[in-house]
């Protein structure tokens, strides 16, 4: 909205002419992001506080977290609202990629919400069925997977990237491109939700990310970026600079309210939201291998959980501690904040291997 | 026998320093733990609101 009312006032004044420019307007979201955030975000916890709407912890976690019993949950509400109003503002709204990222965020936040809602609300403690969760995942996911195939112009858009490899780049077709962006998209959600445990153990990776993969977005819509560094020349995929300023201001204010000992939880609203929009930005911009290392934490947290069961139910035996694997560490002895923060420079380190795929190709 | 009282004395003054400072923290504005991560925040924004000049002049 705001680029268009400069566009339109530059007419007047060749100043506004200064919001075209998309690195500018990346900035700018993750700022107003960051102020709706501050500003909505002691409000909401109060509300949830009075609405008692209270995370119920596992009793068979570890019992340093039977602490943390009664905290607000869904606060990834505020999330989702600060990403959404700012996108509007700040986004160009002509672009479908911009659309396509906003609709897949709010709808797996509704799945999410819908699923916290049953747990907190009614009491509930199963929430949503997995089988029913995995359903809408699986419509939207497809839905967004269908949409983005068929309304690309260039082969390279649909192409397998594999990084570090200037001249491999294998061409998916529209099953291929279809399936893997719906294993990207439903599989980040639920990556993301599973390493949701620890306090500000999931958003600031997400951040990161998020912020790695604007900085991909952004060479992908530039031609001339694009083609110095051997990247597929992706057309409107520079606005989706705007969504990951968005989301990387508006999870760092969620991460105020958030810190060790946090006052507010994400949920599944925040968690499956985050985790589909990183999926989905990652498949435009053509980046899913990129993604997968970058968000290694994910990776690592989700295969524990899968080697867990698979283990127990095979051999009886568990690999872990306690899965996902931040428990493991606390189990062992590392403090939760010690486990965070860790987790947080690993995630700093894979996102600066990701970031050098940019140039080492 | 001196040396440990002494020593006893050394650390119950410590602690109540310890516990007088995370009181005080507290009383400015929430809990002391959180605010090495709150004044990493405040220092993105800080960031990126220099990195906004490097457009907007």
């Amino acid at each position: 909205m705001l680029l268009e009312l400069a566009q339109w006032l530059e007419q007047y004044a060749r100043a506004f002419n200064v919001f075209s420019y998309l690195t500018l307007r990346a900035v700018l979201a993750c700022l107003t992001s960051l102020l709706i955030s501050f500003i909505v975000g002691p409000a909401l916890i109060r509300k949830l506080t009075a609405l008692k709407i209270g995370q119920a912890v596992r009793d068979d976690g570890p019992q340093t977290h039977l602490v943390k019993a009664g905290t607000p949950t869904m606060g990834g509400a505020l999330i989702l609202v600060s990403i959404i109003i700012t996108t509007l503002l700040w986004a160009d709204l002509q672009n479908r990629f911009v659309w396509v990222v906003l609709v897949v965020t709010v709808g797996f936040g509704a799945i999410g919400w819908v699923d916290d809602y049953r747990k907190v609300v009614h009491r509930n403690p199963k929430g949503l069925s997995a089988r029913v969760k995995f359903f809408w995942q699986s419509v939207i996911g497809l839905g967004a997977a269908v949409f983005i195939a068929y309304s690309t112009n260039l082969p390279a858009q649909t192409e397998f990237i594999v990084p570090f490899f200037k001249q491999v780049a294998y061409p998916l077709g529209a099953i291929g491109f279809i399936t893997m962006t719906y294993l990207v998209i439903v599989g980040t959600s639920n990556a993301v939700n599973l390493t949701d445990g620890l306090d500000g153990l999931a958003i600031m990776p997400t951040v990161m990310v998020g912020s790695a993969l604007g900085i991909f977005a952004y060479v992908a819509g530039n031609a001339v970026f694009a083609k110095y560094l051997a990247f597929p020349y992706i057309p409107g995929a520079g606005e989706l600079t705007v969504i990951c300023g968005a989301m990387a201001g508006a999870g760092l204010a969620f991460l105020w309210f958030n810190a060790y000992p946090a006052e507010v939880f994400m949920g599944d609203v925040g968690a499956l939201a985050l985790g589909a929009a990183l999926g989905t930005i990652a498949v435009i911009v053509r980046q899913e291998i990129v993604l997968f290392i970058m968000g290694g934490v994910f990776v690592v947290e989700t295969l524990s959980v899968m080697l867990q069961v698979a283990s127990f139910k095979l051999t009886g035996k568990r690999i872990f501690r306690m899965a996902p694997l931040h428990h493991h560490y606390e189990l062992k002895g590392w403090k939760e904040n010690q486990v965070v923060v860790r987790f947080w420079i690993i995630t700093m380190m894979l996102v600066l291997i990701g970031l050098s795929t940019l140039k080492l190709r | 026998m001196n040396r440990k009282a002494n020593d006893g004395v050394v650390s119950a003054k410590a602690n109540l320093l310890g516990r007088l400072s995370h009181v005080a923290l507290a009383r400015h504005g929430g809990r002391s733990q959180n605010h090495p991560v709150r004044f990493w925040i405040i220092t993105k924004m800080l960031v990126l609101i220099g990195l906004s000049t490097l457009k907007l002049r």
